[in-house]
């Protein structure tokens, strides 16, 4: 921080800057000092549950809420003061479809256009491989399309203007798994694009298609890392199960006494064992030696690698913030 | 659309006293394993004796059809969900699950072919259907505003339960939810994820035979969301038939069988494994991906009518 490039790099050159950001609702904390920064050109995920303070952090982001506490810039003007330079320069797609359903796909593009005081036609070829999609329903109330075509008319309208980063509330919340992996990948073409992409998700597998992730929950950031690097840190030995019976395997294991915790994970189960530093695979040829002299004679076990979700369940529980913690 | 009286068919006396008899969980879930539904059946035909409950399988649609104008959201779809079962019903947006759902459940009428659900014609008989089963919404059915306890016995009066029994239910709901303390917060105090236990809880509130749950972990974090498939593996293992939508595909690998519905029809049913075998995939995420990408943008200009709205003049 003291030597000057250390300052340039950190301050101006940022595309988002948060520090110590705060802001509550009444006696909840939506936001609890929030601190972190978000490179030009990167692509940003906040995963987390419902009511961990996403929406909140992303309406402070684009100007429309004003934080209690802290500091944020974005694109290195500062989001109370800068609000209408800023507003010009930011996309953002709401988690809410908030088009004008009368109007029809282009009317409501053009409208978006007309509102950043530019044209349908000047942005045009950043939206192109997007609206190539739903121009054929391009006179169509936008009220009555399809979900996944609301969604590619919403990043449209969100792009029209040519930001230079562009802010996605959770975009693929209640979108079928097909339809996620697409517009993830529209994401990944835009970011090769070099635009900044901030964007949040409740669902975990989709943090492997960010550059970095943040983990947030209760209005706090739990942690933030490379999507790989958080499975990585995962603190203790953890083991995938198999046996045919699974719902009374997950209660044995519960019951093992070296079980610190145990949950499904599609067809498997993930059971995390409290010695911490101890070796995965002896571990692992232990356990299995437990449960095929026990009640499942087809048990199989092995070492896994963490991925967001462990990590992510790991973090809740260790910082105290279960699921049940009123918030 | 409520008939107090009818009340034989909301709440299953004989169902209630198997479920404490534990017949079914001392076998415990079979994940994963083949014939999962027939076994639930044959297990089903036992504990049953009710008007309603003759050991016929809880679901059995047979060429179900709904159409909208010339448009056809469900297409002659024909399957049958077993006692017991945790049947996954997946499907792309769009590709007819609500519009299939809303049919089961009494609350859209087909247009051609039909399917009775807990004993019941679902076009003749759909007030007793609606008694017959429970029912949770993507988003919640409770009531923010309202405590608790006063949401227990707000649906178990919709149901028809008498008050001593809503008494019974409630405080045993509470229990069972470690919810004791926390009975008289409104539920809009409350967390998500309890919520989220609390708004399955009223579903089954007058025990039904089974329950439809959309999307029921939508948006909750990753340890709710597991506490809430746990609930799930209960309410089978003592009996209840689930049939269940979501987007997490994790979740499709706990069904017993899960059908994955494309256009309108059923593309694929069977336990995970063996789709994953005839599939040759290594998750159900494969199969889905397989089956629901090629269709899903480019040949489909169409838009699905919002299934249930108005169909034609509406727009």
């Amino acid at each position: 921080m003291t030597s000057p490039t250390a300052e340039a790099s950190a301050g101006g050159d940022d595309a988002v800057a948060v520090e110590a950001l705060t802001k509550r609702f009444g006696d909840v904390a939506a936001l609890d000092d929030v601190t972190f920064r978000i490179h030009p050109g990167e692509l940003f995920g906040f995963i987390g549950p419902d009511g961990a303070g996403k929406t909140t952090l992303f309406r402070i982001l684009t100007t429309l809420l004003v934080a209690d506490r802290g500091m944020a810039t974005v694109l290195g003007l500062d989001v109370v003061r800068d609000l209408w330079t800023l507003r010009r320069r930011v996309g953002y797609m709401p988690g809410r479809f908030s088009l004008y359903p009368d109007l029809s796909v282009r009317e409501n593009l053009q409208f978006f256009a007309s509102v950043f005081g530019t044209t349908l036609e000047a942005g045009y070829d950043l939206i192109e491989p997007i609206y190539r999609q739903i121009e054929p329903f391009r006179d169509r109330r936008a009220g009555a399309l399809s979900g996944g075509m609301k969604q590619k008319l919403a990043l449209c309208c969100a792009l029209i203007h040519r930001p230079r980063i562009l802010i996605l509330d959770e975009p693929t919340t209640g979108v079928d798994a097909v339809s996620r992996r697409e517009f993830w990948d529209v994401l990944a073409e835009l970011r090769a694009g070099g635009l900044t992409i901030v964007v949040s998700t409740p669902y975990m597998d989709e943090a492997d298609r960010c550059d970095r992730i943040a983990l947030i929950q209760n209005g706090r950031v739990l942690e933030i890392a490379a999507p790989d690097a958080v499975g990585r840190r995962y603190p203790l030995p953890l083991l995938g199960v198999r046996a045919r019976d699974r719902y009374r395997l997950l209660q044995a294991l519960r019951r093992y006494p070296h079980a610190h915790s145990v949950y499904p994970f599609g067809e498997e189960l993930h059971y995390t064992d409290a010695r911490a530093g101890a070796d995965p695979l002896t571990l692992a040829r232990e356990l299995r030696a437990h449960l095929r002299a026990g009640q499942f004679p087809d048990a199989e076990v092995e070492p896994v690698r963490a991925g967001i979700e462990d990590a992510f369940m790991a973090l809740m529980s260790g910082a105290g913030a279960g699921a049940e913690r009123r918030s | 659309m409520i008939v107090p009286h009818d009340r034989e068919y909301g709440h299953h006396p004989e169902r209630a006293r198997d479920g404490t008899r534990g017949g079914q969980s001392s076998g415990g879930r079979r994940r994963g394993d083949r014939g999962a539904g027939a076994r639930s059946r044959g297990q089903a035909r036992e504990a049953d004796g009710g008007p309603a409950e003759t050991g016929e399988p809880a679901v059995s649609a047979r060429r179900l059809t709904r159409r909208f104008g010339d448009f056809t959201a469900v297409d002659a779809i024909s399957f049958d969900v077993g006692r017991g079962e945790v049947f996954g019903f997946l499907g792309a947006n769009g590709a007819g699950k609500t519009t299939a759902i809303r049919m089961l459940t009494g609350l859209l009428s087909p247009t051609s072919g039909g399917a009775r659900v807990a004993g019941h014609d679902v076009a003749t008989e759909a007030e007793r259907v609606k008694r017959a089963i429970g029912y949770m919404s993507q988003r919640f059915s409770l009531y923010e505003d309202l405590t608790a306890r006063e949401n227990i016995r707000l649906y178990g009066g919709i149901y028809g339960l008498r008050d001593r029994h809503i008494r019974e239910r409630t405080a045993a709901l509470l229990e069972r939810l470690g919810l004791e303390r926390h009975g008289d917060a409104l539920v809009r105090s409350l967390p998500l994820g309890w919520r989220q236990k609390l708004a399955f809880s009223v579903a089954m509130v007058h025990e039904p035979g089974i329950v439809f749950l959309d999307e029921p972990t939508s948006g909750v974090d990753p340890i709710t969301r597991r506490q809430f498939w746990e609930m799930i593996y209960e309410a089978a293992a003592t009996g209840t038939t689930v049939f269940v939508t979501t987007h997490y595909m994790d979740e499709a690998e706990y069904c017993d069988r899960i059908s994955i519905m494309v256009d309108g029809r059923i593309a694929a049913l069977g336990t995970p494994d063996e789709l994953k075998r005839s599939f040759e995939a290594s998750t159900v995420d494969d199969v889905f991906v397989r089956l629901a990408r090629p269709r899903q943008l480019e040949d489909r200009p169409a838009p699905r009518p919002p299934g249930y709205e108005p169909p034609a003049g509406s727009r």
